[in-house]
C-alpha cells in the first residue's frame, strides 16, 4: 500500500482534478480510497455524490473549574496563543485562538482545568464504494484545519490495509495545512499550471518539498505552449513532468458540473502513464533504500 | 477610510487578477494589501520597488540546552504536535521545527528546566512602490513556518497604519484561499468582502462557505462572478442563491482565454482591451456605491 499526496501552491491548478480522475481511473483496477485533505473547501465528493456517513470530528480544549480557580493569571500569561483572558473573578476563554496543546492544564495547581472536547468539523466517509473517499470538512469560523487534516489521516490510516493506494487530494498553499497533508507520503505530486502565478507558487512549493527532504513529480495542468518558462525551469534543475492534461475549455465545462474528464483517450493515457511513473519512482527509492 | 477584502473560498477563481484590475483604479493615496503570505502573487503582476522591509516575528521556539538535560523523555511524551524527536543515533531529542506550534508546553513542564524560548523568525514584510503609484504592504512566509493568520493580520495592520497616514480612502486586500485561519485573520474588521465566484460546482460550493462565514462574523458581502458563461445552468443557480442571500452582483467577467493571455503579458486585465476595461470600472464603481 502506497500514499501519494497531490499539492499545488497555488490555488486552483487542478489538485482536484487530477485527484479525483485518477482515484476514478484507478479504480477500475485497483482498491483506491481518496482522502480529501482540503478540509476548508472539500471538493472531492461534488465529483462523485456518493451518499456519506459523517462523524464528528473532535479536539481538545480546556474545561475550566471556576470553583477551583483562583484567578491567578497564571494560564492565562502562559498560554502562548492569547487564548485566557483572566481578571479578578473573571475568566473567558477563545476557543478559536486555542490549539490544544493543553499547556494551561499542565500549568493550573488548582487542578481547575481539565480534558474538555470540542467539535472542529466533520469527517466524511463512504467505504463501500470505488473509489472509496474519506473527506475532512471544517467548522465555520474554526481555525483548527491543521488538526482536522491530522484526524482525517488517522481515520484513513486505519482503513488503510483494505486499499492499495491512497491518494491525497490536499490544500493549496505551502503553510501549515498543505505541510501537514504531505507528512508520511511516499510521493508528492505538484499540480502546476504554467501561468506567471503559477510558475512563482511552484517554485515556492519546490523550495518547501526541498527543505522537507520529500520526494516530488510534476503534472502539468492547463498546458498550452505560450509560457515556456514552467517546462524550461523543470528541464533545467532536473524535475521530473510525469504528465499533463492541456488546456481545453472542454475539460473546464465538464469540470464546472462535476463530471470525469477520463472518457477522453488522451487525459486517460496520460494519467495511466502518470501513474505508472509515480511507482516506478517509488519503488526504485525504496531499492535504493535497501541497496544501502 | 474603507477596507475591501477580496477572497473566493476556492483557490484559483481570480482574486488576484481581479484584485490586480481593480488597482488600476484606485487614487494615489489609497493602499493595496497582499494578504495571501503563502503564494503572495500580486507584486508579480504589479511590479515592486521595495521601499521598507522588516522582519516577522511570531510566537515562540524551544531549544534544548543539552548540558542541563537528562534525556527523560517528558517532553516528547507531553507534545501534542510530535516536535520531540528522539534521535537514535546519538540518543538525544531534538525540536522538529516544522512540527512545532510553539506552545511552550516543554519548557513548562521540563523538571531540569533545559527548554528555553526563544523569538521565532516567521517571515518577512514589506512596503513596496507598485508601478500603479499605489503602495502595497504585502508578506513573505518563511518556507514551513507557522503562524501565517499572525502575518497577515500584522501585513493588514501595516496597511491601515499607512492609509491612514496617506490619508487613504480605500484599502483594497488580496486574501487567501480557503475559509480558515488566514482568511479569518484577513476578513476581521473589513467593510465589504468581495467574493469572486467562478460558476462551476466546486466554486459554487465553495463560495457558499466563504458566505456563510462572512455572515458569521457580521461582514458585509458582495459578489463578483469570473469564467462568466462557463455553465449557463450553474450561474442561473448561483444568482438565485446570490439573491436570496441578499449579496449584490457587482458585475460579471466573462470566460475568456484572454485573461490568461493578459497575465502571461504581464499586462493588467482592464489594459489588455475595451472589453475588460469597461467592466472592471463598472465593478470598481458599483463596489464603491456599494461601500
Amino acid at each position: 500500500m502506497y500514499k501519494i499526496a497531490f499539492v499545488s501552491g497555488k490555488g486552483g491548478t487542478g489538485k482536484t482534478t487530477v485527484a479525483v480522475n485518477l482515484a476514478k481511473f484507478l479504480s477500475i483496477n485497483i482498491r483506491v480510497l481518496l482522502v480529501d485533505l482540503d478540509v476548508e473547501e472539500p471538493n472531492d465528493n461534488i465529483f462523485f455524490n456518493y451518499n456519506i456517513t459523517t462523524d464528528g470530528a473532535f479536539y481538545y480544549r480546556p474545561t475550566f473549574d471556576l470553583e477551583k480557580c483562583t484567578y491567578c493569571l497564571e494560564c492565562s500569561k502562559k498560554c502562548q496563543f492569547g487564548a485566557i483572558a483572566v481578571a479578578p473573578n473573571f475568566l473567558n476563554f477563545f476557543e478559536e485562538l486555542c490549539h490544544g496543546c493543553t499547556a494551561c492544564k499542565y500549568i493550573c495547581q488548582y487542578k481547575a482545568i481539565s480534558d474538555g472536547e470540542r467539535e472542529i468539523g466533520k469527517i466524511n466517509y463512504n467505504l463501500a464504494n470505488s473509489p472509496s473517499l474519506i473527506s475532512g470538512c471544517l467548522n465555520y469560523g474554526s481555525t483548527l484545519s491543521t488538526a482536522l487534516i491530522r484526524k482525517t489521516k488517522e481515520y484513513a490510516d486505519r482503513n488503510k490495509d483494505n486499499f492499495d493506494l491512497l491518494i491525497y487530494d490536499c490544500p493549496p498553499g505551502n503553510s501549515c495545512p498543505a505541510i501537514e497533508s504531505i507528512k508520511g507520503v511516499d510521493m508528492v505530486v505538484i499540480v502546476a499550471e504554467p501561468t506567471p502565478f503559477g510558475f512563482h507558487d511552484f517554485k515556492i512549493m519546490e523550495k518547501t518539498l526541498k527543505k522537507l527532504d520529500k520526494n516530488f513529480l510534476i503534472f502539468i495542468n492547463k498546458d498550452d505552449s505560450s509560457f515556456p518558462d514552467l517546462r524550461n525551469y523543470c528541464l533545467f534543475n532536473n524535475l521530473k513532468i510525469i504528465g499533463n492534461i492541456k488546456y481545453s475549455k472542454n475539460i473546464s465545462k465538464q469540470y464546472s458540473k462535476g463530471e470525469f474528464i477520463i472518457n477522453t483517450t488522451e487525459v486517460a493515457e496520460q494519467l495511466y502513464n502518470a501513474y505508472v511513473n509515480i511507482m516506478n519512482n517509488i519503488e526504485r527509492r525504496i531499492e535504493r533504500n535497501i541497496n544501502c | 477610510m474603507k477596507e475591501i477584502l477580496i477572497v473566493s473560498g476556492k483557490g484559483g477563481a481570480g482574486k488576484t487578477t481581479i484584485a490586480s484590475s481593480l488597482a488600476l483604479f484606485l487614487e494615489e493615496n489609497d493602499v493595496l494589501v497582499d494578504a495571501d503570505v503563502d503564494a503572495s502573487d500580486l507584486p508579480i503582476l504589479l511590479g515592486t520597488k521595495t521601499l521598507e522591509e522588516s522582519i516577522f516575528l511570531a510566537g515562540v521556539i524551544p531549544v534544548i540546552n543539552y548540558d542541563k538535560c537528562s534525556n527523560c523523555g517528558l517532553c516528547e511524551s507531553y507534545c501534542k504536535f510530535n516536535a520531540i524527536i528522539k534521535d537514535n543515533k546519538n540518543n538525544k531529542y531534538f525540536i522538529d521545527e516544522i512540527n512545532c506550534e510553539g506552545c511552550a508546553l516543554c519548557s513548562y513542564i521540563c523538571p531540569e528546566n533545559a527548554v528555553t524560548l526563544i523569538k521565532r523568525e516567521t517571515g518577512k514584510k514589506f512596503i513596496s512602490q507598485t508601478n500603479l503609484n499605489v503602495k502595497m504592504c504585502h508578506g513573505e512566509l518563511n518556507i514551513g513556518a507557522e503562524n501565517s493568520g499572525k502575518l497577515v493580520a500584522s501585513v493588514k495592520q501595516d496597511g491601515r497604519v499607512l492609509a491612514k497616514k496617506q490619508k487613504a480612502s480605500i484599502i483594497i486586500i488580496d486574501g487567501p484561499p480557503g475559509i480558515g485561519c488566514p482568511v479569518i485573520a484577513a476578513m476581521s474588521g473589513v467593510d465589504l468582502a468581495v467574493i469572486v465566484i467562478e460558476p462551476t460546482l466546486s466554486g459554487i460550493h465553495d463560495a457558499k462557505r466563504i458566505i456563510k462565514l462572512a455572515k458569521q462574523f457580521n461582514i458585509n458581502t458582495s459578489a463578483v462572478i469570473n469564467k462568466y458563461g462557463l455553465n449557463k445552468e450553474n450561474e442561473v443557480a448561483l444568482l438565485d442563491h446570490l439573491l436570496k442571500e441578499d449579496i449584490k452582483v457587482l458585475g460579471c467577467l466573462n470566460y475568456s482565454e484572454d485573461i490568461i493571455k493578459a497575465q502571461i503579458e504581464m499586462v493588467l486585465l482592464p489594459e489588455y482591451n475595451h472589453y475588460f476595461y469597461n467592466t472592471v470600472k463598472n465593478i470598481y464603481s458599483n463596489m464603491v456605491n456599494n461601500l
